[in-house]
This record gives C-alpha cells, sequence and structure tokens, in this order.
C-alpha cells in the first residue's frame, strides 16, 4: 500500500486496499463525492455510509473511518467489510491524509495567487487594466459581467479554515478550478460569471461550507452575493455588496438594489476623488482640528440616521439642542442647506468616498 | 469476425422526468455550455434531450429513449417474465420496464421516414443486477447483437447495430440507493470529462464514479441536485474495433 501510494496516488492506494481486504473501498469527500473507488465503477450510497460513521446504522456490513488533516475531517473511508485483522485501515487513511494534502500544498499556491491579486483588485492597489491581464490566467475574463461571491463561517475553527478554500474534487483531479475559491482573510470568495447558476453556485458554496458531514447550524454559515457588474472596477463593487449581504446575516443574501454612490466609488479609479471630497467636508475637518468639535462625525452619523433627530441624538448621546446648534454650525461652515436633496446626495457621495479612502489606508 | 465501430450509432433521445423540470431544464443547459433557447429545454432537444417533465407516476430520472420500427414487434420479442409496459401519453410510443426494474422508452419510427442521424451527443448504459439477464432483455427487444468486451474488468457487454454501439451493459455493484433494481445511466458527451465535473460539483452535483476509463471512452457518473444519476463522457478516437466470436475488441484508440 505504501508503494502504490508513491507510485501513483488516491486510486492505488485504494486499488491496493481492496485487493488486501479482498473487499469495495471508496473514499468520499463531506458532501459525499465519490474522490476515488474501487473497483471503479461501484454506485455507493453515501447516505449509508455516513450513517455508520456517526454509529447510526451498526448493523450495516461497512466499516468508515474519518481522514483527518490537522486534526479537521476532510473526507471518509469506507469498506464493504466489518473485520480488518491486519489493520490496514488505519494505515490506509494515514496514507490518503498524506496524499490530499500533498495534492493540496500543490494548488494551494494558485489559490494564494487569485487571492492576492484579488485583494489588489478590491483595494485598489492595481490598475484595471493589468487587473485584467492577471486575471485572465485564471480563465476570468476581466471586461466580462461577474458577480462576487463571498462565503463566512463566523463559528468555523481554525483547522476547518484551513480546509474550506477549495473543493478537495478539483484537488484530487489536480485540475485548475474553473470556479476558484480564494481565501481572503477569514472570506472564501469567488468571481463568478453573471449566468443562471449563481444562486445554485452560492448554495452549493454554503452546503460546502457548511460540510454536510458536520451538521452544523446552516444559519450559521453565510454567502453575500454581490450584484453583476463589468470590468475589473465591477468586481470591486461586487465584492462590497457581497460583503454587506454577508453582514445582514446567515444563509445566502444578496443586496436587494445597486447602492448608486457605492458603485461610484468602488468603481471611479480618478485620483481626484479624495481632493474632491476632502474639499466638500474640509471646513468641517479644519474646524474639527482647530476646536477639538465633532462636526464631521456629528454630520455622518445625522445622515446614517435618514436626518432623524431622535435616532442622531441617541448615537451620539446628546441632547437635541446640541444636535440643533452643531447643524446650524455645518450648514454655516459648509455653505449648505441639510434640507436641499442635492446637498445631502453630495455630502453622502463624499462620505463614500472617505470611508473608501480610508479602509484602504487601513485606517 | 467482422468489423466494427466504437462510435454510439443508433437513433435515441433522452428524457428526463425530475422534480422542478423547468430549472433542471436550465440547470443541464449551463452544465454542458449550450446557448439558452427561448425557453428552457430548447437548447437540450439539440442534442436529443427529449423532454423534461415532472414524474407522473412513473420512474423518475433519465430515460433513454429508443426508435424501433415497429413497436408491437420489438415487446413482442421478449421472452414472457415479470417486465412490464406502461403507456405513454404520446400515441406510437411506450415504456418498458425490464424484470430488474429498469425503464426505457420506446418511440416508433415513422412509416416511411429514413432513420435519423446517429446521437453522437448522448449515449447510455445499463448498470445490471444481472447482466446476462439483462443483455438478453434489451438485445431482444432492440433486436441487436451483444459483444463482450475483451480484458474488461467489469463484465462489461456492448449491445451492438451492424457493428456500431448501441449501448453498453454493466454489471452494478453497490445497490443500495436504487433499491435492487438495475438503472440506465444517460451520458453527455463533453470535451473534457474532468472539467465538466469540477463545474457539475461546483453547482451542486455529487460524483458517483469520479472520471475513469472504460474501453472506449472516459467517463463519470453523478447525481444532478434533484438525485438524478447522469453522466459525462468523452469517447475514445478509435480507427476500428474487431468483433471476434461475440467479442469486442478497440482497435488503435487516441485519446
Amino acid at each position: 500500500m505504501v508503494s502504490a501510494a508513491r507510485s501513483g496516488g488516491l486510486a492505488h492506494i485504494l486499488g491496493s486496499l481492496r485487493s488486501a481486504l479482498s473487499a469495495e473501498v471508496a473514499f468520499f469527500d463531506l458532501t459525499g463525492n465519490v474522490l476515488s473507488s474501487a473497483p471503479a465503477r461501484t454506485l455507493w450510497d453515501f447516505e449509508r455510509v455516513l450513517a455508520v460513521h456517526r454509529s447510526a446504522d451498526a448493523s450495516a456490513p461497512l466499516t468508515v473511518l474519518p481522514v483527518d488533516i490537522d486534526g479537521d475531517t476532510v473526507g471518509l473511508l469506507a469498506a464493504r467489510a466489518t473485520d480488518d485483522p491486519q489493520q490496514l485501515l488505519p494505515v490506509a487513511i494515514d496514507l490518503l491524509a498524506l496524499e490530499i494534502s500533498k495534492l493540496r500544498a500543490k494548488q494551494s499556491g494558485q489559490a494564494q495567487l487569485l487571492a492576492t491579486l484579488l485583494e489588489d483588485i478590491f483595494t485598489k492597489r492595481v490598475s484595471d487594466a493589468d487587473a485584467a491581464a492577471r486575471l485572465a490566467p485564471f480563465g476570468i475574463d476581466g471586461a466580462a459581467r461577474h458577480r462576487v461571491l463571498v462565503g463566512w463561517d463566523p463559528t468555523a475553527g481554525p483547522g476547518r479554515r484551513q480546509l474550506s478554500w477549495g473543493s478537495i474534487d478539483a484537488l484530487v483531479q489536480d485540475r485548475p478550478d474553473p470556479l476558484m475559491r480564494a481565501r481572503i482573510g477569514d472570506q472564501i470568495v469567488m468571481v463568478v460569471p453573471d449566468d443562471a447558476m449563481v444562486q445554485r453556485i452560492a448554495e452549493t458554496l454554503h452546503a460546502h461550507l457548511l460540510g454536510a458531514g458536520r451538521g452544523g447550524d446552516p444559519s450559521s454559515v453565510r454567502v453575500g452575493v454581490g450584484l453583476a457588474h463589468a470590468g475589473t472596477a465591477g468586481l470591486r463593487a461586487s465584492y462590497h455588496e457581497a460583503l454587506t449581504a454577508v453582514h445582514e446575516g446567515g444563509g445566502v443574501r444578496s443586496p436587494k438594489r445597486v447602492d448608486l454612490a457605492g458603485l461610484f466609488v468602488m468603481t471611479n479609479t480618478a485620483d481626484s476623488l479624495r481632493d474632491l471630497a476632502k474639499s466638500i467636508l474640509g471646513p468641517l475637518i479644519d474646524y474639527d482640528r482647530v476646536h477639538n468639535s465633532d462636526l464631521l462625525r456629528t454630520l455622518q452619523v445625522f445622515l446614517r440616521n435618514n436626518r432623524s433627530i431622535q435616532a442622531t441624538t441617541e448615537a451620539l448621546y446628546v441632547h437635541r439642542n446640541t444636535l440643533r446648534y452643531r447643524r446650524g454650525q455645518i450648514e454655516q461652515l459648509l455653505d449648505m442647506d441639510l434640507d436641499d436633496s442635492a446637498h445631502i446626495a453630495n455630502l453622502w457621495l463624499a462620505f463614500a468616498i472617505l470611508d473608501d479612502a480610508n479602509i484602504r489606508d487601513g485606517e | 469476425m467482422s468489423h466494427a465501430s466504437n462510435a454510439y450509432r443508433w437513433e435515441s433521445r433522452a428524457e428526463l422526468a425530475t422534480a422542478l423540470p423547468e430549472e433542471a431544464a436550465i440547470y443541464y443547459e449551463w452544465l454542458l455550455g449550450l446557448p439558452a433557447g427561448s425557453r428552457p429545454g430548447e437548447a437540450l432537444r439539440r442534442i436529443g434531450v427529449a423532454g423534461v417533465r415532472a414524474p407522473e407516476g412513473g420512474a423518475s430520472g433519465w430515460i433513454p429513449v429508443f426508435y424501433v420500427d415497429d413497436l408491437d414487434a420489438a415487446v413482442g420479442r421478449l421472452a414472457p417474465g415479470s417486465w412490464r409496459t406502461a403507456l405513454s401519453d404520446e400515441p406510437g410510443s411506450v415504456y418498458v420496464v425490464d424484470d430488474q426494474g429498469s425503464t426505457v422508452r420506446l418511440r416508433t419510427r415513422k412509416v416511411g421516414e429514413a432513420p435519423g442521424p446517429a446521437n453522437s451527443l448522448l449515449n447510455f448504459d445499463c448498470s445490471a443486477l444481472d447482466v446476462p439477464a439483462a443483455v438478453r432483455f434489451y438485445s431482444g427487444l432492440l433486436g441487436l447483437q451483444v459483444a463482450e468486451v475483451a480484458e474488461d474488468a467489469y463484465d462489461m457487454r456492448f449491445l451492438l447495430d451492424s457493428g456500431d454501439i448501441v449501448a453498453g451493459v454493466f454489471q452494478l455493484s453497490g445497490i443500495e440507493r436504487f433499491e435492487g433494481r438495475s438503472i440506465w445511466i444517460t451520458y453527455f458527451e463533453v470535451a473534457s470529462v474532468e472539467e465538466s465535473v469540477t463545474r457539475a460539483v461546483q453547482s451542486g452535483s455529487r460524483v458517483r464514479i469520479p472520471p475513469v476509463d472504460s474501453p472506449v471512452n472516459r467517463y463519470a457518473v453523478l447525481d444532478d441536485p434533484w438525485g438524478n444519476l447522469y453522466g459525462f463522457s468523452h469517447v475514445f478516437a478509435v480507427r476500428g474495433a474487431q468483433v471476434t466470436g461475440g467479442s469486442f475488441v478497440p482497435v488503435g484508440m487516441d485519446t
């Protein structure tokens, strides 16, 4: 079996195990995909395998053992046998774990490259033309309409996080994954063409993150689906939309409509945007600096609370007269009317630009 | 000895009886990279899928549709047994449920109609509990010759029409899922089985048999998101084959 592992990977390990045990054997990932089996043409019942693994079906003529890597179960080895007199199965699961680790190391380089590139795109650290050229080797047409999916499992332990970056199936086949998953921080990010299958791919990502074999709480895992936009700047916008959806709650979620201000900020790469925003809000920034006041934040909280006096005073812990006074100061310094829709739109956009700039600066 | 080709040549179609047929049709069209038609299922028709419909009391899943000249003659060739026929909602067509519980549909070629083009985008195999019985049944039903594949580990037979493959018959192992019945699997011809499988897994299909070679093709078997069994196939370029004493021997195979 060790010799088989050295020479031929999963298929050889299972072939050798089958011969030694004189029994059908198969190796599954936790969502029920058969990664390899011997003989190859065998239709297994994964639900039965899973039941035996959970000790719910002790009568089955099967032995099922977990294959672990770094303390995290990544697959199940099943043998249509109840006896293992030579203790071959424990050896086999060690060899399978080694094989998966080897394959993962091989592919993780490519996934890491994509993750770095996407991070550069999302934070505007790369020009759109350069980004499009660097996306091409990953099979992503930078000019086409795509959506970004962001998956996040807030309850995932460190071991599980390491393993959920991609499909074990693609790993085993040792082929580029046409829908590659990249890990950025604790998020799984996918870039998918805007077609009829987006929702299903998002649901599949959700199911994979949840892990059918782990029996977790479906509402704990979150997948955000950004809206469809063209170009690499569109990827940035879609990523932020997906991120917003993730923060809204569990399950698969998508924003109901386009946030035009957000879209404008995410897709516009003109360097002067931040200067324009500062020229609009500059009088408040300068005044706060000199007088150690809080007018900029007051205005931002006021706008975020839809100009509600009550909500704003509660958020800032100030009296309504204080807020009224500050509002007068703000209107005077900016020479703007906070009941004027055009002025409000400008201010909203200016804050969106500064927020984005601050995120990029790591503030 | 006679010459044979490895091409799947027989006028055949397939139909899918499934929950959420419209959604399933969109799924398969996306999976196979078919440009969408004006309604779900239209693009599938172009590759030989006769229809995607809800199960109506009968079998569900992918069902092969074989064309025959004479429906009564076809059924009349069968020996008595526990097989049965079930009426189809279409005149000149009938479902046949074999002794081992799997279903095919027969359709009559219209009188005077020339045989349609061979369907090279779909092929079929029967994963049988009892291979000799399945071979007897379907060779009788469709009036075909039988050849055992030389040097194959899976007890595989081909049903042949003038040397061309109509379908394969395999020994089925691991039968719990199918409650002890044989099953027909419909395969879609694709450029790369591995790429198609990866795409399918990312969109909710589940791999039942990972990519593997048979004597004539590379194939994989999956469940779609609704639990219907299907396969991908890439037929090898074979320059010919010989049928010698009932054995099918591919010759000059290129991948």
